[in-house]
């Protein structure tokens, strides 16, 4: 990439974090014009780059600034679409009395970005208690959402799963959570803990649950970790964003962080959005050895960041965090054994257990 | 919109997002979209606390240079409008 466009997505990235007033506002070539907005319409990112035009970071020429623009209003027709429904949904579970929380997209971009607008997204995310999820997945179904994937084997979402796309007759995704964590995370944070840890925020006159700004901070180092490899743009921002301009409780997250053994994930995450967006470094805890990630957590990270990732690196180390032999081998036996509707889901009408177990054979002879 | 009460203000249910000098509005329960552009725009922006007609025209005035007066029957439309679209609520005085 060239040092014009770097400059010019560094920008986009960093409006309104950084102060530099002084230096000249950045361009983008015409030929680079094409692979620029590319970039910043797919990563979700048109808002921002509105921003850094009204604020002189970014110079475009007036054909450029019609493409953002017009990019721009495509994905607020989508956001607001998308609240529409989340302020249906919020309904329809509390009429169930279903506690709801709402995660990432809506909840960031109402609450710690300037203007909502800065933050785009392309679905909506909601946690709700695991004793609530049957129940939750049930509502769906009644509301015409169907779920993406079926589960490997009954039951599996609520003992081992994360999260579980649901998608309407208009193809709008929800995705329904139990736990933000992912992989051997998922059973070293307890997602009961979350609902101790929620604030409101309003939503025309709606008001919803969202997580407290020391908890979303940690909730979106998970996201741009988990989400990933390398991590994406707008988790990055959210990280930075929140960190910045949110009140942040930074005693708070390393006392979370340490406990939910996310010390690692918080450390990278926070080092990956400070490298990537040109700010300066955002964490602001203690870094004495007593604080350090241990080996454990370390192995876990390095199943999302390295090449362990492609190679079942999340499932494998799972597998070693579940506790007892007889869960451990549960786990085993729905990813290896899962249902037919399963395996027909994901590898469509040639679906056999053959090829099921082809992907974790390959992995442990190590092509 | 002569008679009425004086004040007016945002529906507190309008969801809404502002794209250059545009702005796209939707609510709960509606199907469609409406979009605001240009002096309506300002408009909007102006509603973000409660307005009397008087002192909408005067600031519309005051941003386009123009006489309150060649403005009122335009803004006074456009209230109107908004009204019946429900984009925006009557603010009584003591409230």
């Amino acid at each position: 990439m060239n040092e014009l466009v770097h400059r010019a997505q560094r920008a986009v990235l960093s409006v309104g974090l950084v102060d530099d007033s002084g230096s000249d506002p950045a361009a983008v070539q015409d030929d680079d014009w094409r692979s620029f907005i590319t970039w910043v319409v797919a990563r979700k990112l048109t808002g921002l780059g509105l921003a850094a035009c009204q604020r002189d970071r970014l110079q475009l020429t007036e054909e450029q600034s019609t493409e953002l623009l017009d990019g721009h209003r495509t994905a607020m027709v989508h956001a607001l679409v998308l609240e529409r429904l989340l302020l249906d949904l919020a309904n329809a579970f509390d009429q169930t009395g279903i506690e709801t929380v709402v995660l990432k997209g809506p909840a960031f971009a109402h609450t710690a970005y300037p203007d909502p607008s800065w933050r785009s997204y392309g679905d909506l995310d909601v946690l709700v208690a695991t004793s609530d999820w049957a129940r939750s997945c049930e509502l769906l179904s009644e509301l015409g959402y169907r779920r993406r994937f079926p589960e490997p084997r009954p039951g599996f979402s609520e003992r081992f799963g994360r999260t579980a796309a649901h998608v309407n007759h208009e193809g709008y995704e929800l995705d329904l959570h139990r736990t933000p964590a992912a992989g051997p995370f998922v059973f070293w944070l307890d997602p009961a803990e979350l609902f101790e840890h929620t604030s409101s925020f309003t939503i025309g006159d709606v008001q919803l649950n969202r997580l407290t700004d020391t908890v979303s901070l940690l909730h979106a180092c998970m996201h741009a970790t988990f989400g990933f490899r390398p991590p994406l743009p707008v988790p990055l921002r959210d990280i930075a964003q929140i960190a910045t301009a949110s009140r942040v409780d930074w005693n708070l997250v390393q006392e979370l962080a340490r406990r939910w053994k996310l010390r690692a994930v918080v450390e990278y995450s926070l080092r990956t959005a400070s490298e990537t967006l040109g700010i300066d470094p955002l964490q602001r805890w203690d870094t004495s050895a007593a604080e350090r990630p241990s080996r454990q957590e370390r192995k876990a990270l390095e199943a999302f960041t390295t090449e362990r990732r492609d190679h079942g690196g999340s499932a494998r180390a799972a597998l070693g965090a579940i506790p007892g032999l007889r869960a451990k081998a549960a786990y085993a036996r729905a990813l290896l054994l899962p249902s037919r509707d399963f395996l027909a889901s994901r590898l469509g009408s040639d679906a056999s257990y053959l090829r099921r177990w082809r992907t974790p054979l390959r992995w442990l002879s190590g092509g | 919109v002569n008679g009425r009460p004086s004040s007016y203000t945002r529906h507190p249910a309008a969801l809404w997002r502002i794209v250059g000098d545009e702005v796209l509005l939707a609510r709960r329960g509606s199907g469609d979209l409406d979009q605001l552009r240009g002096s309506a725009t300002d408009a909007w922006q102006l509603l973000y606390e409660p307005q009397t007609l008087g002192s909408l025209v005067g600031a519309l005035a005051d941003r386009y240079g123009q006489r309150p007066d060649a403005i009122r029957a335009d803004v006074m439309a456009l209230l109107d409008e908004m009204l019946v679209r429900d984009w925006v609520v009557r603010v009584d005085a003591d409230e």
